[in-house]
């Protein structure tokens, strides 16, 4: 039997039971998931260490340091070499994890709850608070991230999304909101 | 009975990793059916899979309502084929539809490799943002708000990209013939 796909009404139905046809992911995904998750779980203050570096945190910051902060509004990469302290206030890297950390800030006077949302947290707009500075009008927060290139957002209430003023927007609009791009450099 | 979803997560939360393995087998398919369809490439596709996957155990505690885990995990694959996709490009799109004709041989005839080669190559055709929310409407047979939920976008643009979609779509295949 031939027969023409001209039903207008039709068609899509047709293409969207074609496109639900199962396809073929590889057998050997889930053990791989699986020897994935088994390695997140080895045991050791190395691996409890980097997870917690890895949790994004909000970090209070010193008024000197908050001025510095609202100068730039902006987004800042310290480049901390290991074993070197740091000040009370601020955050603490190793160079040995990989990551290094960075600084997300916004100025936004009147804002209730700020989150930066992107790649980096899966796009939860719940996972990662800024903090408003003793003056209110900037919120910061600092990162750990991998080297890589993160696209990212600021939502402010939960009802606006805001570009970083002082990043580059990224090209793509896929996100449905303005977005920006940071590139993290490799150690 | 399955247990669900929220039972398998709190389970996984309370120390039991393996059991993270019933919600891999529990969501693999339809995933993978969507990284595909969205990246048009079998080997992102599988990259995208299991860094999601990965990423969601990780996050699991970020999981705010265990028994909409599903959902959630949607979520992170959808962000996370953005950001391949616009990252890689759409590379060997074409190449898959041969691949999955291949891997699904049996049970395409000879002129049903054409008709799907056509409607990959129409998907192929469409911005991202309008082939992932016709994805997730017609394919995923999601409603608005889940998608809106899943994707951050208003409901009345995903309807706006949706309609463009299929507009798209019967241009490009209006006339098509299979058997």
């Amino acid at each position: 039997m031939v027969f023409t796909v001209n039903d207008r009404s039709n068609l899509i139905d047709d293409v969207a039971h074609e496109l639900r046809r199962p396809v073929r992911i590889d057998p050997a995904l889930d053990v791989r998931v699986m020897e994935s998750v088994s390695r997140e779980l080895r045991p050791g203050l190395a691996a409890t260490l980097l997870r917690w570096l890895a949790t994004p945190k909000p970090v209070r910051l010193s008024p000197a340091v908050t001025a510095a902060v609202a100068a730039s509004i902006a987004l800042a990469i310290w480049m901390l070499p290991a074993g070197i302290s740091r000040p009370a206030g601020e955050v603490a890297s190793s160079a040995a994890s990989g990551f290094r950390l960075v600084e997300f800030s916004l100025k936004v006077p009147e804002a209730s709850v700020v989150t930066v949302v992107g790649d980096f947290n899966d796009w939860d707009s719940a996972a990662t608070p800024l903090e408003p500075s003793s003056a209110g009008d900037i919120w910061v927060v600092t990162v750990p991230l991998d080297p890589g290139r993160y696209q990212y957002t600021f939502l402010v209430d939960g009802a606006q999304w805001v570009a970083d003023p002082g990043a580059p927007r990224a090209l793509q609009s896929d996100f449905g909101w303005p977005s920006s791009v940071i590139t993290v450099p490799e150690i | 009975m399955n247990v669900t979803d929220g039972e398998v997560v709190r389970r996984v939360l309370g120390g039991d990793a393996e059991a993270y393995a019933v919600l891999v087998a529990r969501y693999r398919d339809r995933l993978g059916r969507y990284a595909i369809r969205m990246l048009g490439n079998v080997q992102d596709s599988e990259e995208v899979l299991q860094d999601t996957f990965l990423r969601a155990y990780r996050s699991l505690r970020n999981c705010h309502d265990p028994e909409l885990f599903g959902r959630w995990l949607f979520k992170i694959l959808v962000n996370r084929c953005r950001t391949v996709g616009a990252t890689r490009g759409r590379r060997e799109r074409l190449f898959v539809g041969d691949e999955v004709a291949l891997q699904n041989a049996a049970n395409y005839p000879v002129d049903g490799y054409v008709w799907r080669e056509e409607i990959e190559r129409a998907l192929n055709e469409l911005p991202s943002e309008q082939r992932e929310a016709f994805l997730l409407k017609h394919v995923e047979d999601l409603r608005y708000e889940e998608i809106a939920e899943i994707t951050g976008v208003g409901i009345s643009a995903l309807k706006m990209r949706v309609n463009r979609a299929c507009a798209r779509m019967r241009g490009l295949l209006d006339g098509v013939y299979r058997e």
